[in-house]
Order: structure tokens, then C-alpha cells, then sequence
């Protein structure tokens, strides 16, 4: 069963000759309890379709399902139990004034949800931080984690699907290697299906099944992660972008 | 290796805050010749602290101490602001992470390029104006006269880094550095932007110091590494020996990198030694 699906996504901005059209007829279907990625340069609308399956935009047109149930444009509060986000920024993502408890409380306190102490105790267990963590602020806090504190916000209603956008770019290597492991430890655990996007190829290879290409608001190509090792890719720019990250991590090796 | 164009034997930065003092720098040591030379860490390692202290850049809380740090002939720490003043941006300048940030926003980017000339050089504004259209064009911006114009919200990324490295380059300086210059860009980009330092760099003989937490572009990239942890130097190591590292810390990190070519299911995560703040 497909857990997300897409059909013939269109987004514009602007009306008249400033019309901007950001996304073209994008399709994509990611099954249940996949990891699939999205790549592409910046402005090439990946992180668009992550909002308008977040509800952030309302003015597409085309179709739109997750979990069986059509996206539609006023988005019921159960859309939120299925549907979760993690952004790219942790510095920007989580309000300074506000407490880890305090937001880890807040998605339970909109659902209507009890138990919420103790709810938010085992996220962040389950995030590898612990109670420690639950009344400081978010500057008391390195990058790590902050981000694990995003992944437990997110996760925290139980959802099925995470929308992650570029939820490893902003952190050092060496950090970005624990979030992976973390990210694919939950995925096995709970069985969630992931969204990514990224602009890091080796990060794709490393945590999706998938993948679809997107340049200029189009999906140029779609395929499995393996063929990017070997020889798999063919839509000239795929090619190009597998090219720049070999030469990168290549020098070495050879 | 040629003439040493900047030596540095023992720099420490240390910052005082509401009487505490935080040492950022410990000990750290080189010399930098006609090379491209980089300075890798983690967040917090003091890379930038580093290249920030030989242009002087920090605020009066920090302090700078050293056995010799000398750029040329001049003593950095014996150097008055004149002298200082004198060196930055001219012989010796820095290129910033996001052109985003470090462009002033209405300013025509021309302009701003040019400002960088006169500061240093007595000239008709006509001429600083030639200089950077020859500048543009030297740094593969394809139509100058028409990028002269645009503010820094009209150019993308990797034209604004070309922008930015324009006008670090107008001045003829003999070291640059470059903190994490392409680490707000695209892959696609980024390639052309290192070209364009490539270029730079051999084309003038100068010193480059490139400063980033990205071990794969740096060994692709770099002649030599420095490898930071906590304030100190770990490592100095050839950028193509960089496999062949010795340092628990720096394996750790190369390790740590997801590949294209084999997959793992977990990544090694990095395992800190507190010896490591010592030895």
C-alpha cells in the first residue's frame, strides 16, 4: 500500500507576468514503512512538496493522499497525528523561551492528549536524552541535540509518516552520524515511513530505499539507492550530482 | 615549500567572560606557505577563532597570546591598529561562510567590490570601477558590466561567493582565508567556486588557509590538514595521506561519513577520548 501518494502536484506564486510556477506535475509514491528521498539543488522545489503534504501552502492543485486519506486543503487536526515534520535549522526550530517540557507538552496539549508528563519523559528516553533535559531551554543545548529534541516533538503524537527536511545538514559529521543511526533505529522501531529531503547524495544512499531526482520543479528520475553506487543513474543531471559527491569522497580512494 | 609567508608558534585565544576565562585556542602551531593549507573541526574546535586571530578580528574580551605570530616581517601582536589596518583586506584578507550575511544588502554588489579597492588605493573612483569589472570577469561572472549593477538579493549563492572572493582578491593579497566558503552552497556549486579559488591560488602564489568541517572536499581540495579538537591540534597531515591518518580522532571522523559506495546500517559513531584535551 502506498502511504503517500502524488499526483500531478502543481504549485505557483504570484499571478500575471510575475507568475512563478515552482512545481510541475510532480509525482511520487512512497510505501508504507519506506525511507525515500528527495534530491535536488536548492530552489528546485523539494522542500515545496514536503510543505504541501505539512499544510504549509494551500494553493496547489493536483492529488494529494496519505495514509488513505486525501490531503485536502483545510486540514482536519488528525491530519497531525499521521503527518509530522523535522526541520533543517535546530537553532531556528524550537522557540528560545520556551522549556524542552513545555515543548514537547505543546502537540499533546493541542490533540487533547492526557498522561503528558510522562508521555514526554519516554520521548526523550527514546531520543537518547532523559529527564535531565526536560526543563532546560533550548540554548543549554548543542546542535545534536536540539535535533533530537525536534525528532521527539515530532514524534511525540505518534505520527506514521516524517516529512525531514535536510534534518542532518546543519550538524558536524561526527553528529550527523548519530541522527542517522538514530533516524533509521526509530524507523525500525515504529515502523514509520520517511520523507527527505537532502542535498547530500551519501546521506540519501545511507538512510533511503529510494529516491526522486527534482530539478526546476520537475521529478527527473526516480530509483533505488543501490543504483547510485554502480551505474544505475541515467537522466543526465543525476549523473552530474553523483559525479560531484564521487569526487568528492573519490581523491582518497583512489 | 617556498618562503613561509605567515608563522605561527604557540597561539592561544582565550575569552573572559563575566570573570571566567574560556581557553578556545591551545598551542597551536604552523607555518603557511605557497600551499593551500586546512584547518578541519568539529563546531566549537576553534578553526575560526584561529583565522580570526591573525587578522585581529576578535573583541577586546578575547586574548590573544603567542610565541611568534608573524605574517611577513610584521609582528601580528607587536603590530599597531595602523599597521593592522594596513594588512587586513589588503595583504591579507577573509572570505566569510554565507554571502548572504557578509554583503551589505543595498549596496549595488559592484560598488561594494569597488569600496574594497579604494580603501586601500588612491585612485579615481573610474578606475576602481575598471578593476572590478576586470575582477568579475576573473572570477567567471559572465556579463560584469550588468552584475555591477544587481543588489545581493538579485545574485544566488554561488554567484554571491564569487562576488565575495572578487572582492577579497582586488587588493593583490598574498594569504587568504577562507572560512568555510562554500558551505552554504549547492554540490553543483560548489565545484565552481573552489575552481575559481584553484585558479586564484596559482595563478598568484598566494597562501590560502581554508577553514571547514568537510574532510572529504578538504583532502580533494587541500595540499596539507590540520586536524583541531577542543583548541588544540591533533594532526598536521597530508591532505593525500589523509587515509592513512594516526589520530583516533580524525579516523573517527572519516569513519563517521555516510558513503555512495558502501552502505552500512550504522554509522560508527565517534567515541571521545578526555585524553585527547591533553596530549
Amino acid at each position: 500500500m502506498s502511504m503517500i501518494e502524488i499526483k500531478g502536484l502543481n504549485l505557483s506564486f504570484g499571478t500575471g507576468a510575475a507568475l512563478n510556477a515552482v512545481l510541475h506535475d510532480v509525482d511520487l509514491h512512497v510505501a508504507e514503512g519506506e525511507a525515500f528521498g528527495l534530491v535536488g539543488e536548492s530552489g528546485s522545489g523539494k522542500t515545496t512538496v514536503l510543505r504541501c503534504l505539512a499544510g504549509q501552502y494551500q494553493h496547489w492543485s493536483g492529488w494529494l493522499q496519505v495514509a488513505g486519506q486525501a490531503v485536502t486543503r483545510r486540514l482536519p487536526l488528525s491530519h497531525f497525528r499521521t503527518v509530522q515534520m523535522v526541520f533543517q535549522d535546530p537553532y531556528a526550530s524550537l522557540h528560545p523561551r520556551h522549556t524542552i517540557d513545555a515543548a514537547l507538552q505543546e502537540p499533546l496539549r493541542i490533540h487533547g492528549i492526557d498522561g503528558r508528563a510522562q508521555k514526554v519523559s519516554e520521548m526523550l528516553r527514546k531520543v537518547g536524552l532523559n529527564d535531565s533535559f526536560r526543563f532546560r531551554y533550548p540554548h543549554q543545548l548543542s546542535g545534536g541535540q536540539r535535533q533530537r529534541v525536534a525528532i521527539a516533538r515530532a514524534l511525540i503524537l505518534r505520527p506514521r509518516v516524517l516529512l525531514l527536511d535536510e534534518p542532518t545538514s546543519a550538524l558536524d559529521v561526527s553528529v550527523q552520524a548519530e541522527i542517522l543511526n538514530l533516524l533509521a533505529e526509530l524507523r525500525r522501531q515504529e515502523g514509520l515511513t520517511y520523507l527527505m529531503v537532502t542535498h547530500d547524495l551519501a546521506v540519501v544512499a545511507h538512510l533511503c530505499d529510494r529516491l526522486a531526482v527534482m530539478q526546476q520543479g520537475r521529478v527527473v528520475e526516480t530509483l533505488a539507492s543501490q543504483q547510485l553506487s554502480g551505474d544505475g543513474a541515467h537522466h543526465a543531471y543525476t549523473r552530474l550530482l553523483v559525479q560531484a559527491s564521487r569526487d568528492m569522497s573519490e581523491a582518497v580512494a583512489s | 615549500m617556498s618562503e613561509i609567508k605567515l608563522a605561527v608558534e604557540d597561539l592561544c585565544v582565550a575569552f573572559r567572560n563575566a570573570g571566567k576565562s574560556t581557553q578556545a585556542v591551545r598551542n597551536v602551531s604552523f607555518d603557511l606557505g605557497r600551499e593551500k593549507l586546512a584547518i578541519v573541526g568539529e563546531s566549537g574546535s576553534g578553526k575560526s577563532t584561529v583565522g580570526r586571530s591573525l587578522l585581529r578580528l576578535h573583541p577586546p574580551m578575547a586574548q590573544v597570546t603567542a610565541k611568534t605570530l608573524r605574517f611577513a616581517d610584521i609582528d601580528l601582536l607587536a603590530a599597531s591598529e595602523k599597521q593592522i589596518q594596513a594588512i587586513r583586506g589588503r595583504r591579507m584578507s577573509m572570505i566569510m561562510q554565507d554571502p548572504k550575511y557578509s554583503l551589505n544588502p543595498v549596496v549595488k554588489v559592484g560598488e561594494q567590490i569597488a569600496e574594497a579597492y579604494l580603501a586601500h588605493h588612491k585612485v579615481p573612483h573610474r578606475d576602481a570601477r575598471e578593476r572590478t569589472l576586470e575582477m568579475l570577469a576573473k572570477v567567471h561572472i559572465r556579463d560584469p558590466q550588468r552584475v555591477y549593477e544587481l543588489y545581493p538579493h538579485e545574485v544566488s549563492g554561488g554567484m554571491g561567493q564569487r562576488i565575495m572572493i572578487a572582492m577579497m582578491v582586488i587588493t593583490d593579497p598574498q594569504v587568504i582565508i577562507a572560512d568555510e566558503p562554500t558551505s552554504a552552497l549547492d554540490v553543483s556549486v560548489r565545484r565552481q567556486v573552489l575552481n575559481v579559488l584553484e585558479e586564484l591560488v596559482s595563478e598568484r602564489d598566494l597562501g590560502l588557509i581554508f577553514i571547514s568541517h568537510d574532510l572529504n572536499l578538504v583532502r580533494h581540495f587541500c595540499d596539507r590538514v590540520l586536524v583541531m579538537y577542543a583548541g588544540r591540534v591533533v594532526e598536521s597531515i597530508a591532505a593525500a595521506d589523509l587515509d592513512r591518518a594516526t589520530h583516533p580522532y580524525t579516523r573517527g571522523l572519516l569513519a563517521a561519513l555516510p558513503s555512495l559506495e558502501h552502505r552500512r546500517d550504522t554509522l560508527p559513531v565517534l567515541q571521545r577520548d578526555p585524553q585527547w584535551l591533553t596530549a
